[in-house]
């Protein structure tokens, strides 16, 4: 949930940074374009109408000297349509001048007059006679005209030059812009190369934690599957031995008592002839020995489930293990009972006496116990058992795992839900408590 | 004429009792039962003198099944037939109202005596367990370093351990020593605080095992 948060973070921010970084430059690219265009657009117009506008004003020239040349009366009005239509020209360029700003302006404004001022003074020569321009004629074009022209001439010179100047500072701006971009560009690409090697770092970072843990997950199931196998190895082995144990007994012990029986039963036969008195001695020999077949048979009958815990319950049938197993080790063991225990249905009621009885016998096997006492105490919703010895303890935070006894415990009790909890250390005794919820009590 | 029903889950051993007790000129078979409801049905109807009884049965043990006989009818008397030679069976038995606890082992031998002590109302216990208890008993008197106090009880007290452990009530007890009812409970009373004993079925189950009855 942690990884997803930050990668959803991280990744996000990192596309959210490439998206602006996109959208920023083509904006800003776009402006750009416009800059350039518009300067490019200006830088036209006013090239062309300084190249026209010179041409123009030489062709008015060339129109008064024609008109000056021109021997013919009163052609005036022609020269002056011819004039108009040059003038609209020129008028036409100079407009397109108007586009410009800045120190230019004060150029133009003048080129503007001058220009007019020269049109101007054409206007009234055109109503000359013949006389007039015969006599004034070359005098007005040299003194007026050629001065005026060359006034212009200048000026457009003028306007060439600041034109030269505005382009270059045109360029300057276009460049800074060009700069401004690219740093743009560039700051948005290092945040994404930063931010990315961010992501990558934390991602990777986060892959091989997981891995790690995954790997020491699955060390620990591993091990957890060789420590289930070796213990279902060890108890397949110990139901092996028991079942041993068992027909050894039965074969060893019974076996041979029932054998021995029938020969005693063969010399009865051949006895009954013999005195009644020692016939008598030798059925109650017989019988002696059915006796010791049948408490074998109980004995064997007894230590594979004791017919107690069925016939009488839990209580009678503890206390009369405690008292077995007091009798064998000569160990003496209390057992106290509190509360309802024989009231203790399966499968609580074999699993308790179970786990008393190995308690019991880990107590005389391996405590060298001198005093053992049993507690039961039974709640309707409860069974608390505890089993504490006077024996040599164990460090209780190393708790042997050879053993089944204890694993057959801890297996026990989790399958019905309870708390199994041993305290022992080393010369200090062992006691061992174990609580049990009796919840399908109800059930049997 | 002592009539007796027969409660056990083995035919084979049904049989052999039957036989055996066929044999007494003084005692009739009326019934034979195979489980433990059967045998308090049964019971009911017949009203025997004396139930002869296995304790491992099916469907209502042999313990319970004598409680319910005895509640039903105080005046049939339960022997219990039994493998085992714990003090928790008899204890169980003898709280259940059983008079009698013969081990099977023995049976054969004891049967007759027992049959005849119940019906006349007396105790009856296989010698084995007497045996068997008191080893029990002294082993356990050693281990936790006890005297028997069995010697604190005075004469008087010691009549009425052994009178009650046959079975009577603190009335008859009275009768046969001529004395008050009154007097019986203090003696029961200070017998039990002497003998650290908590029940009747306890004050049994320790005449028992001193050999006080039989």
């Amino acid at each position: 949930m942690r990884s997803l948060t930050t990668a959803l973070i991280g990744f996000g921010s990192l596309l959210l940074l490439i998206g602006l970084m996109g959208t920023g430059a083509m904006r800003r690219s776009g402006a750009l374009y416009e800059q350039i265009a518009a300067a490019q657009r200006a830088d036209q117009e006013v090239e062309a109408a300084i190249r026209d506008l010179p041409a123009d004003i030489h062709l008015t020239g060339i129109l008064v000297r024609d008109y000056v040349l021109d021997p013919a009366p009163a052609t005036g009005p022609v020269y002056k349509d011819q004039l108009a239509k040059e003038q609209a020209a020129i008028e036409q360029q100079l407009a397109r001048l108007d586009v410009l700003t800045g120190a230019r302006r004060e150029t133009i404004a003048r080129l503007q007059q001058d220009t007019r001022a020269y049109i101007a003074s054409i206007q009234p020569m055109l109503d000359w006679s013949p006389e007039e321009k015969r006599a004034l004629g070359f005098g007005f074009i040299r003194e007026n005209l050629i001065r005026r022209r060359q006034s212009i001439v200048t000026l457009t010179e003028e306007l060439r030059a600041l034109n030269v100047q505005h382009m270059e500072a045109e360029g300057r701006a276009l460049a800074g812009s060009h700069d401004a971009f690219q740093s743009f560009v560039g700051t948005l690409m290092w945040a994404c190369l930063g931010l990315g090697a961010a992501v990558a770092v934390l991602s990777t970072w986060r892959v091989i934690v997981l891995e790690r843990k995954n790997e020491v997950e699955r060390a620990r199931v591993e091990e957890a599957g060789r420590e289930q196998r070796r213990l279902a190895a060890k108890v397949v082995r110990a139901q092996e031995e028991e079942r041993k144990r068992v027909s050894l007994e039965l074969h060893d012990a019974v076996g041979q008592m029932a054998y021995a029986v029938g020969m005693e039963l063969g010399r009865l036969e051949s006895a009954h002839t013999s005195s009644p008195d020692q016939f008598g001695r030798a059925l109650d020999h017989v019988r002696r020995m059915n006796a010791d077949v049948v408490g074998a048979i109980k004995d064997v009958a007894t230590g594979l489930r004791p017919a107690m815990l069925d016939d009488l319950g839990l209580g009678p049938a503890i206390r009369a293990h405690a008292r077995e197993v007091s009798r064998r080790t000569g160990v003496p063991i209390d057992v106290r009972l509190d509360g309802e225990i024989d009231g203790v249905r399966e499968p609580h009621r074999t699993y308790i006496f179970r786990i008393v009885q190995e308690a019991l016998h880990n107590c005389a096997r391996h405590a060298h116990a001198t005093h053992v006492v049993v507690s039961l105490y039974g709640r309707s919703d409860l069974v608390s058992v505890a089993v504490q010895d006077d024996g040599v303890g164990f460090d209780a935070t190393r708790i042997p795992t050879s053993g089944l006894g204890l694993y057959g415990m801890h297996e026990r009790v989790r399958d019905l839900r309870g708390r199994l909890k041993v305290t022992s250390t080393p010369g200090g005794g062992t006691l061992l408590e174990i609580e049990l919820p009796l919840t399908e009590r109800t059930e049997s | 004429m002592i009539r007796v029903l027969i409660a056990d889950d083995h035919g084979v051993v049904r049989r052999g009792l039957r036989l055996q007790l066929e044999q007494l000129a003084e005692c009739e078979v009326v019934g034979e039962a195979a489980d433990g409801r059967t045998a308090v049905r049964m019971a009911a109807d017949l009203v025997p003198d004396v139930v002869v009884m296995d304790i491992a049965m099916p469907e209502l043990n042999g313990i319970e099944a004598a409680a319910q006989i005895v509640k039903g009818n105080p005046k049939t008397a339960v022997i219990m037939l039994s493998m085992h030679s714990d003090e928790e069976y008899l204890l169980r038995a003898l709280s259940a109202g059983a008079r009698g606890y013969l081990m099977k082992e023995t049976a054969e031998m004891d049967l007759e005596r027992a049959v005849r002590a119940v019906a006349q109302r007396k105790s009856f216990f296989s010698p084995a367990i007497q045996a068997a208890l008191m080893e029990d008993y002294v082993r356990q008197l050693q281990q936790k370093g006890l005297q028997d106090s069995y010697a604190l009880l005075t004469d008087r007290e010691k009549e009425v351990l052994q009178l009650l452990a046959e079975g009577k009530s603190n009335k008859e007890v009275a009768t046969a020593l001529a004395c008050s009812v009154n007097t019986v409970a203090t003696h029961r009373m200070h017998l039990m605080q002497k003998l650290d004993l908590h029940s009747t079925a306890a004050i049994v189950l320790y005449a028992v095992r001193k050999r006080i009855i039989s």
